[in-house]
């Protein structure tokens, strides 16, 4: 699936937060992102995997500079993306896109969808504003939504519904990567079937990438070709999903594998070695990150990061144990 | 196990009064909880499982909702129970926990105080046993430095550790039947499997029965013993774990578990459900779920398919069509 | 393998349509938003139909009927100089209005401006405009006008600017806060994805949002405003007589107390009428706001 030119290429980005003071707790930096280094060829699909708080939804925002890295570099088609001038940046969104979560949050309330479309296509002059109209009406019918969408405002469509505006809003610019920040997370079962689905086939039919942040490993499974694994603000392994999840080398990855609920009744009593919650992200562990709840955590582990140790196969892990 | 449930819901339907008329959010549910055992109901937003819930605990308000049918608690009727009469039972015979735990925490309150409360309340003591009792069930639940921590207020917890508080308070005055609603739906997995394990503990070593409500067939295999798979306010398939996972039989089942994808094995497709779950003003005729079937049938429009046993010797029970046609007959007599 | 998507769900009423659907009912259901409404435009229509509803001119001098009491020739009285009171409170109430207007529609347009730029840049903007903003609301609105008259000198636009410069720091803080509640939702960051800038996100997508808020402090700032420009007038800092104002009026009617209570009593219950109708409006409009807001929210 790798090609010679990765679409995204993220060299070790970093990004804290300054935490206000509270009453009862010290101020401090939250290390929302530690040195994260990543790629995604063209066409590919990468999960990005983690427990809330682990920082997966910022760096999503911090590949599309919705939210500025401190430190490190991303590199898209070539071009410097943390060093573009404002008005390049601009230019080169129409190429990055981004879905989110909550179908009740992204959108503008008091927007209707033709609006909504109609302001896109022409900030970027997509096309004449003549074509407008038959434009949109093939956007919605790309997403699976009737031409009489259009004239209606967010508030009256469906949860699944709202989704695939959003997903039409991302395809108006024609973009070659999408950041997809669990966009599936807040759907019925039966619904995030029929998202991923449509996502599937615009991957297909647009030679899309994307960057599926999410918690939900049975969907990295199904939706993504390789994952990267997160912890903390740490990438802990990378590798092919289906090794990934079969095999995993991080303890952490184990873990989290261990936990994630399989609809069989005899695998899913099976005692599983869970312990333990993730630390506060302002004071974390020393070293390793994972020490702590790892049942395999050795001296090292309490005073050195580890390194990131490539395992062939395109699998990689930052772990003591193969170092 | 006893031959007797400690639950037995039959008929239950519950109304709500919208735009001046009654429409009924769930219709004729009807399961058995034995001691010891857990329940599962397993469906979409909208299902009317969370409505069920909080019906047997005589949770919703009178102005707005409605009973129909029958609760029998330990062979005492709880439809039609004054508030008064409903208070003895919530929290010492039923108790309930909830997806998000700070909504069932007073944040001005320490955790200690708050379980302790919860002891007194239903059983007298002294202050001082009832705090030693409540540090006993915060260790319990293991929340680690349960003495240290009976001081700490809600806030000073993670999600999950509230959760276990929350667990903790509906533990003090070991009631009989626990409703669990998505109690682990706001966690991560690995927090989520270790609130489950605790659960479960706790079922087997009070004799609880517990009924789980939950939108993941993942988390029903990890903690259930007997499925109720709803849909639009109907239980539309009744079986012990195993046969469910094992040879699902409604439709609507088998679409969920082609639905969800399986951190376990790579499938190829997905089979997602055209459609989506009808609003509760707009539940259609005969079987609710027939416009979004695949296997639809001209007689699924007609009569509602009644849940029952497509083989009389199995307790594996279905409503629909393709399995028996009991509904058709028993209407015909 | 795809499937066919869900059916669109029954349309309800656009979102103006449910506002004003909104408002209607909350006047209608609001005596006193209702009552409010008919008050502040009886003295709109008053204003602008001066010359119509009061027959003589406000600055005609009768000298033979000085202080006179309400009478048939003069529905108010008269004051020192025989001019008809309620000619002069007509026409008072267009330099009342006039002032006050203008000065909150340029405070509401320049404080809603610097608010959403603040409130969406933040940084060093942010911080520049909220030091200012502080010191700003550090004087009372009084004070910050007539200092700025006293240095200026009294006439219509120098009171417009020195109401403005009092009012500007009130819009200023209730569009900023909403503002940077909305800057971190979703919507707002999917615009910046697209590319769009800064300025049209503001003006586009954050106002439209906001504008109700904005609109209720409209309505009850304006209120305060009409109150400054009499305030003003009283301390002799205002539209430089003979042109009828009703602070002037309240002046003049105070030197003459004790010869006739009407001179003050008059404009007095001129200016109470409008700040009352203007904050049962505001109130109204804040009541019909609210549960809208928790709608669009859910």
């Amino acid at each position: 699936m790798t090609t010679a030119q990765p679409l995204l290429q993220v060299f070790g980005v970093s990004k804290t937060f300054d935490v206000p003071r509270r009453i009862g707790a010290p101020p401090g930096k939250v290390h929302a992102l530690d040195d994260v280094t990543l790629d995604i060829a063209i066409g590919e699909t990468l999960g990005l995997v983690g427990e809330s708080g682990c920082g997966k939804s910022t760096a999503g925002r911090a590949f599309l500079r919705l939210i500025e890295p401190d430190t490190g570099e991303v590199w898209f088609d070539g071009e410097n993306l943390t060093t573009a001038i404002p008005s390049r940046m601009r230019t080169l969104r129409k190429r990055l896109q981004i879905i989110f979560q909550d179908p009740y949050s992204s959108l503008n309330p008091r927007q209707k969808v033709a609006d909504m479309l109609a302001e896109v296509l022409s900030v970027h002059k997509v096309c004449p504003r003549a074509e407008f109209p038959r434009r949109i009406a093939q956007l919605l019918d790309e997403v699976g939504l009737p031409a009489s969408a259009a004239d209606r405002f967010p508030h009256e469509f469906s949860g699944g519904q709202r989704q695939r505006l959003g997903i039409a809003r991302a395809l108006s610019v024609g973009p070659d990567l999408i950041v997809a920040d669990e966009a599936v997370s807040a759907l019925d079962v039966s619904i995030q079937a029929q998202i991923l689905d449509l996502l599937r086939r615009l991957k297909a039919e647009r030679n899309l990438s994307y960057l599926f942040i999410t918690h939900d490993l049975g969907v990295v499974r199904y939706f993504c070709q390789r994952a990267a694994v997160m912890y903390l603000g740490r990438i802990v392994e990378t590798g092919p999903v289906k090794d990934l999840l079969d095999e995993p080398l991080h303890p952490y990855t184990r873990m989290l594998r261990a936990a994630s609920p399989v609809p069989n009744p005899v695998e899913a009593r099976k005692t599983v070695q869970v312990t333990g919650e993730v630390p506060s992200p302002l004071n974390p562990p020393t070293g390793c990150h994972f020490h702590p709840r790892c049942p395999l955590a050795k001296d090292i582990c309490k005073q050195a990061r580890p390194t990131v140790t490539e395992m062939g196969g395109g699998r990689a892990v930052a772990c003591h144990l193969y170092g | 196990m006893t031959d007797a449930p400690v639950l037995a819901v039959r008929g239950l339907s519950t109304q709500f009064r919208i735009g001046g008329a009654w429409r009924a959010a769930t219709r004729n549910i009807a399961f058995d909880l034995y001691e010891n055992q857990t329940i599962a109901l397993v469906g979409e937003s909208g299902c009317g499982k969370s409505i069920t819930c909080q019906t047997i605990l005589g949770l919703l308000p009178a102005a707005v909702a409605r009973t129909e049918g029958s609760i029998v608690y330990q062979g005492r009727e709880l439809v039609g129970l004054s508030d008064a009469e409903m208070e003895t039972v919530r929290g010492k015979e039923i108790a309930m926990i909830f997806q998000e735990p700070m909504t069932a925490l007073n944040p001005v309150m320490t955790v200690g105080e708050q379980i302790a409360e919860a002891i007194r309340v239903h059983r007298r003591c002294t202050k001082a046993e009832a705090k030693a009792e409540a540090i006993a069930f915060m260790d319990r639940v293991r929340i680690p430095a349960a003495a240290q921590r009976y001081n700490d207020y809600p806030h000073q917890f993670s999600g999950g550790m509230r959760q276990r508080i929350v667990i903790a308070m509906a533990m003090a005055c070991k009631p009989k039947v626990l409703l669990a609603d998505e109690p682990t739906t706001a966690l991560d997995v690995t927090i989520q499997a270790q609130i489950l394990a605790e659960l479960r503990d706790l079922c087997a070593n009070f004799n609880m029965s517990m009924v789980f409500i939950t939108h993941s067939l993942g988390v029903v295999a990890a903690i259930a013993d007997r499925v109720a798979v709803m849909y639009a306010g109907e239980i539309v398939e009744l079986a012990s774990v195993e046969e469910l996972f094992a040879a699902p039989q409604h439709p609507y089942t088998r679409a969920l578990f082609q639905a969800i994808p399986r951190v376990d094995e790579t499938a190829e497709n997905l089979q997602a459900i055209p459609g989506q779950v009808p609003p509760i003003t707009a539940f259609p005729e005969g079987c609710r779920f027939a416009p979004r079937c695949p296997m639809r049938m001209e007689k699924c429009a007609g009569r509602p398919p009644r849940l029952a046993a497509a083989d009389p010797a199995s307790p594996h029970a279905v409503a629909c069509f393709l399995h028996h046609d009991l509904a058709l007959e028993e209407a015909a007599e | 393998m795809s499937a066919a998507p869900e059916t669109l769900a029954i349309r309800p009423p656009a979102v103006w349509l449910r506002f004003a659907r909104a408002l209607w009912r909350t006047a209608t259901a609001n005596a006193a938003m209702m009552t409010g409404i008919a008050l502040f435009l009886a003295v709109v229509i008053v204003a602008i139909g001066a010359p119509v509803f009061a027959e003589v001119d406000p600055l005609d001098q009768d000298l033979l009927a000085r202080l006179v009491p309400p009478s048939p020739g003069h529905w108010l009285g008269t004051d020192a100089f025989g001019r008809d009171i309620w000619a002069r409170i007509a026409y008072g109430a267009r330099i009342s209005l006039v002032i006050g207007l203008v000065a909150v529609g340029i405070a509401m347009v320049i404080g809603s401006a610097l608010g959403i730029l603040s409130g969406y840049m933040g940084g060093w903007v942010d911080q520049a405009i909220s030091q200012a903003t502080n010191i700003l609301l550090a004087f009372p609105s009084l004070i910050l006008g007539l200092m700025v008259v006293a240095f200026l000198g009294p006439s219509v636009p120098n009171l417009i600017a020195a109401i403005s410069l009092a009012t500007i720091p009130q819009f200023i803080r209730v569009s900023r806060a909403p503002t940077i509640a909305l800057r971190e939702r979703d919507f707002i960051q999917a615009c910046r994805a697209l590319g769009f800038s800064p300025l049209r996100i503001m003006v586009r997508h954050i106002l439209p949002n906001i504008w109700p808020e904005i609109l209720v402090m409209g309505s009850l700032w304006l209120a305060t405003a009409i109150r400054v420009e009499a305030s003003l007038a009283f301390i002799g800092l205002g539209v430089k007589p003979p042109t009828p104002t009703w602070g002037g009026m309240i002046r003049e009617g105070f030197e003459q107390i004790l010869n006739s209570v009407y001179l003050a009593l008059f404009p007095s219950l001129a200016i109470l009428v409008v700040v009352l109708a203007l904050n049962m409006i505001g109130d109204g409009l804040r009541d019909a706001l609210d549960p809208r807001l928790k709608e669009s929210k859910r």
